[in-house]
């Protein structure tokens, strides 16, 4: 493989005296830069995401899913943020003008979309790092000391100013967020191995026998897909990338490659969660959003909607669902957005998106409804998600012993989409 | 016999470096903007690159971007006037950068260099 100019020669190279000067001139730089990748595909969470992008999925009422990860930047102060989209971007690009284009665009502050149909001849990227080196023209024009590259699909609450302190502190060329799991469950993610210093020595993607890995009481560290690097070793390793023959991929070529020879530090998220108790889980299929969105509901949540970095009274808690504690006999609570009606019903853990209506003697346990969701009379309904604009007829019943008329995922979860059998679409819903 | 593409849109460069990279034993064919060197490497399939930066119409780094998506192991030698551009990231994936000489000494080793050196060790 040919040697990049950049390996055989001292660096950084010459700069011309005028180049310097405008970049003293230049603000520049001064904060890290943001790419959120929103490109995934979503396929486990079909048919959630046959019409939409996987980040813009609801969860919590009146969210989607990015909307944890843009949270999170803003209230860390870091407001120039890029979203790579791909698939549906359409749907994500909508999102993330309606809700995320009040930054203010004149003071430097963003949240802007950057399709990858015009990043690439075929619209895909190959992998996570090829979504960003086909952005580098957007690096090069900011030229900032680091980049936070993020997913747009994990719910959680971090400071990332405060990883990006601690990495810049550490000397680190990249720092990864990490978070620990049970060694049974880190089969499904990436698992690091530290050295005596606290160094990243190893990248094991979805090791089969992780119990080697874990610590003394069994956990073994995961890698969370956050990632703070310094600008120009991110480049140099985006570059060397490109050039080989790989899947492209951020965590599973790029950094099981530096961390031989480059310092990888680890971040341990419960460090950098603001109110304490860490939380992190990964919504890519239909099970984890549905449980994760049951976190939402136990008494206390097991994720408070409400972020404690909020100020009082900002736009963010207007967009609050109203959280409503079950009635006798049952055992956490429900949410209802802006807008929903809910006549004489009984609701166990059930999650209203905005201008759902809910008629007399619905019955609902477990039960997510995406926007302008209408439960008619008498329906009742257990474990479902319900998509938007979808109306069950009254007196329908689904989870409740009869049998089911389609397949349920394998904790048991049923979507009620468009075209299913017991489904009506409402004329005109949106 | 390797073959070589320059992009260049000056003429006497295109013919000075034509008379040099011959005399090194190189088949030679040019480009003069951005957009022919993309589709003439996709016609000549070349070995090696040699890519001016500053051009009329699509520049040498679009190309290079653009000639990178089809082919992302064919070497490329950025050759400009210019240094500035060396610490520009989308630079970055060439795999020599030589600034513009009337004396080719430095191009001819780094065309040279990447072609033997370490090609044969790609295939080694």
């Amino acid at each position: 493989m040919p040697r990049s100019f950049l390996e055989s020669r001292s660096w950084p190279g010459p700069v011309s005296p005028e180049a310097s000067v405008e970049r003293a001139r230049d603000r520049r730089g001064e904060r890290p830069l943001v790419m959120v990748l929103a490109g995934g595909m979503g396929e486990r969470l079909f048919p959630i995401t046959a019409d939409r992008a996987k980040p813009v999925v609801p969860f919590g009422g009146n969210f989607r899913i990015i909307d944890f990860t843009l949270n999170n930047c803003v209230m860390s102060g870091l407001r120039r943020i890029y979203v790579l989209t791909q698939y549906h971007g359409l749907s994500l690009n909508r999102h993330l003008r309606e809700r995320w284009s009040y930054l203010p665009r004149e003071v430097g502050e963003f949240v802007e979309a950057v399709p990858s149909k015009l990043r690439t001849p075929s619209g895909l990227y190959r992998g996570t790092a090829d979504a960003i080196f086909r952005n580098l023209d957007i690096i090069e024009e900011d030229r900032p000391e680091e980049i936070l590259v993020l997913s747009g699909d994990h719910i959680y609450r971090a400071d990332y100013d405060a990883l990006v302190r601690r990495h810049s502190e550490s000397g680190a060329d990249a720092t990864v967020l990490s978070g620990s799991v049970p060694a049974a469950e880190a089969t499904q993610f990436g698992v690091m191995h530290f050295g005596a210093d606290g160094r990243i020595e190893e990248f094991i993607e979805k090791p089969a026998d992780p119990k080697p890995h874990a610590d003394a009481l069994g956990r073994c560290p995961i890698n969370l897909g956050v990632y703070c690097f310094n600008t120009r070793f991110l480049v140099q390793q985006l570059v060397a990338d490109a050039k080989r023959k790989t899947a492209h991929d951020i965590g599973r070529d790029i950094l099981p490659a530096a961390v031989k020879s480059s310092r990888v530090h680890a971040q341990p998220l419960e460090e950098i969660t603001p109110g304490g108790v860490p939380y992190w889980r990964d919504v890519g299929s239909i099970d984890s959003l549905f449980a994760a969105s049951m976190d939402l509901l136990t008494s206390p949540p097991g994720f408070d909607l409400r972020d404690p970095r909020w100020p009082e009274g900002s736009r963010f808690e207007e967009l609050l669902p109203a959280r409503v504690e079950s009635q006798v006999g049952s055992s956490g609570a429900s949410l209802f957005s802006p807008s929903a009606q809910v006549g004489r019903a009984h609701l166990d853990r059930a999650i209203l998106s905005p201008r759902v209506k809910v008629e007399d003697g619905a019955i609902l346990e477990e039960a997510i409804l995406f926007e302008g969701v209408r439960v008619g009379r008498d329906a009742r309904l257990r474990r479902v998600v319900v998509e938007e604009g979808v109306c069950i007829p009254p007196g329908a019943s689904v989870g409740f012993g009869e049998p089911d008329i389609q397949v349920r995922t394998p904790a048991g979860v049923l979507v009620v989409a468009r075209g299913h059998p017991i489904a009506e679409v409402e004329s005109g819903a949106a | 016999m390797k073959r070589i593409l320059v992009a260049d849109d000056e003429p006497s460069i295109r013919k000075l470096y034509e008379r040099e990279l011959i005399r090194e034993g190189y088949e030679v064919h040019f480009a003069s903007n951005g957009q022919e060197a993309v589709q003439l490497s996709a016609r000549v399939h070349p070995d090696l690159i040699v890519m001016d930066i500053r051009m009329p119409g699509m520049d040498g780094i679009e190309s290079m971007r653009r000639i990178m998506e089809e082919d992302n192991q064919i070497p490329i030698v950025i050759n400009t006037a210019y240094t500035s551009y060396k610490d520009n990231f989308l630079c970055w994936s060439a795999d020599a950068y030589v600034t513009k000489s009337s004396d080719l000494t430095e191009l001819k080793a780094a065309i040279r260099g990447l072609l033997e050196g370490e090609r044969s060790a790609q295939n080694a």
